[in-house]
């Protein structure tokens, strides 16, 4: 007979094992073979084939109310949203703290929340210096990450304007389709941007934060960590070269080049702005170049061969003063810019954030989508945040998965040691 | 537990039960342990378990195992009896507590079973409709594909891939759904 005897077992018993797994890791178990398919797809509660939401985070630094804030967009175009509330472990504040230059600055605070991802509707908030957690908005579940290992922090390039956020910049919340296991990555950051290994946190398994080996890398830092399917990407510290870390195998390879020269004079790079970008669910890298009075920042998107196309060219006078929203810049057919300005009317003057959604045309002669920014053509404003320095975006959907399973697995493990 | 079980011998001896094995290896259980078994409980009240309950889809190497476990929840059953009527003293509840962990040590145990014996046990909970054991052993199985490849899940089953490649691109293709 054959050994196992999967052949033998009815359908309804089958479908009793399956659905003690989650819905999420079920789905990809129509992978196995055709009766399995058959089996989710007719017999389990509708997998919701739920369009992810845009989330929009706000951090809580700069603002008087001193707290972050989450949005989801539940109607793009409508503009329909609402907030998200967060654990209370998020909210308490340090004291609002006025940063230099919070104008049209990536610059983030090492206070305050911040999230690292968000993976199936789970969040992944990074607190203060370090303290990760993960939160479940629908169940109001809350796991703690135990703390990474401890790294040299990076001395300030000098002269530079090293971001000091460093604390939360290296890490990355994956989830890896194929085995249906949450990780979360951290590249350390040594002050010469290189590094042997970086840290691996599997959510759910006994040991700790692990080192895995990833011998001769770099990470250009100011261009993003990016995941999307379980592959998290960096940029090699000569800004040539695409990185990538598969979370599944757990190594790093060079996957790609980047689709353009990118200047390294310092004089030089100050007209391009560059960063990986998560495109609909897909790798993607902007590049912005600094014009006087108007900017054209370019969107590639990299291809299942590795190639990249260029997607998207906004084109943006210079007094629009929107950028790209960042990680998260497309959702479905729309484009996301954020906005920043500073309402000083009232005293004390208050920032507001807004973020706005852009239809591409499809232009044939740039053979890519266009979305022209300018006084006429402001795209259509979805969300405004008042007392908010910038808004991250991130893709949502609203998910019942819970949280349990992993810190009763933890805490068993904990007991063992 | 202890009271239920030492009440009356007799007419427990009375309501013993034979179960046949598809191998006509003769069993002999107590109502209490067979009436674990939903399919045996009907065939009781139906009064046509005299001359013995043949099982012609268990081996006798199976029953013999479902039996060993079918016995250690029937007196686990009889003690949760007790407990909701007459006994609520605290001493009571850590005698309750102590008895649960043992059972749950015994169903660890009973777990360790080769694949193929795993599966025949399924087979026969669900044949015999025994509720526990088979959320027991569906829970071990469902436990052992947690975590893995659709690939580590194939092989560990020895489950044939019949989908083509271009079914499975269109499955991976949806499995991104959080994404689009």
């Amino acid at each position: 007979m054959d050994e196992g005897g999967w052949g033998a077992i009815p359908s309804d018993t089958l479908v009793g094992i399956l659905l003690r797994l989650l819905p999420t890791p079920r789905r990809r178990l129509r992978l196995v073979c055709r009766h399995w398919r058959h089996v989710i797809d007719d017999r389990m509660p509708a997998a919701r084939q739920a369009r992810a939401k845009v989330l929009a985070f706000s951090a809580d630094q700069g603002s008087s109310s001193g707290r972050p804030r989450a949005y989801v967009l539940d109607g793009l175009i409508e503009g329909r949203s609402s907030e998200l509330e967060l654990p209370g472990t998020a909210l308490p504040a340090p004291p609002p703290r006025r940063r230099r230059s919070p104008w049209l600055d990536h610059d983030e605070s090492d206070q305050g929340t911040r999230i690292v991802g968000t993976c199936n509707g789970l969040i992944c908030l990074c607190l203060g210096r370090g303290d990760i957690f993960l939160f479940n908005p629908v169940t109001g579940e809350e796991l703690v990450v135990p703390p990474p290992p401890p790294q040299p922090l990076p001395r300030p390039a000098a002269g530079g304007s090293y971001h000091d956020d460093d604390a939360t910049h290296g890490f990355c919340f994956t989830y890896h389709p194929e085995t249906g296991m949450y990780k979360i990555l951290r590249v350390p950051r040594h002050p010469n941007e290189t590094f042997d290994a970086v840290h691996v946190f599997t959510l759910g398994e006994a040991a700790p934060w692990r080192e895995v080996p990833a011998p001769g890398s770099s990470c250009r830092f100011e261009f993003g960590i990016v995941a999307v399917r379980g592959v998290a990407y960096w940029v090699s510290k000569d800004a040539k070269r695409v990185v990538s870390f598969d979370l599944g195998g757990e190594r790093a390879a060079v996957v790609a080049k980047l689709p353009v020269h990118v200047p390294s004079e310092p004089w030089l790079r100050r007209r391009y702005t560059c960063s990986l970008a998560d495109v609909g669910g897909r790798l993607g890298f902007t590049v912005c170049h600094n014009e006087a009075m108007t900017s054209k920042t370019e969107v590639f998107v990299l291809e299942e061969r590795m190639t990249w196309i260029r997607q998207y060219v906004v084109l943006m006078n210079d007094d629009q003063e929107q950028q790209l929203a960042s990680p998260l810049l497309a959702h479905g057919e729309h484009l996301l810019t954020e906005k920043r300005v500073r309402v000083t009317g009232d005293r004390p003057e208050r920032m507001v954030a807004a973020l706005y959604a852009h239809r591409p045309r499809e232009d044939r002669a740039l053979r890519c989508g266009v979305v022209p920014v300018a006084a006429r053509s402001i795209g259509t404003a979805v969300l405004g945040v008042c007392d908010c320095s910038g808004l991250q975006t991130f893709p949502y959907v609203e998910t019942t998965e819970s949280l349990l399973v992993y810190t009763v697995a933890m805490a068993a493990a904990r007991l063992l040691a | 537990m202890a009271s239920a079980g030492s009440g009356d011998e007799k007419a427990a001896a009375a309501a013993m039960i034979t179960l046949i094995s598809s191998d006509n290896e003769k069993f002999e259980v107590t109502e209490a342990t067979a009436t674990l078994s939903q399919t045996i409980r009907h065939m009781i009240e139906d009064g046509c378990t005299d001359g013995g309950v043949p099982l012609p889809n268990v081996t006798s190497k199976i029953l013999a195992r479902v039996i060993e476990y079918c016995k250690k929840h029937a007196t686990a059953a009889a003690g949760e009896e007790g407990s909701s009527s007459s006994f609520s003293d605290a001493a009571f509840l850590e005698v309750d507590r102590a008895f649960l962990e043992e059972l749950e040590e015994f169903d660890d145990a009973f777990l360790e079973v080769d694949r193929a014996t795993l599966f025949d046990l399924i087979l026969a909970a669900n044949y015999l409709d025994i509720k526990g054991l088979l959320n027991l052993t569906c829970q071990k199985v469902a436990d052992s594909v947690k975590g893995k490849t659709p690939e580590q899940i194939r092989e560990m089953y020895n489950i044939v891939n019949d989908l083509t490649p271009e079914e499975e691109a269109e499955i991976r293709r949806e499995t991104q759904w959080a994404f689009e």
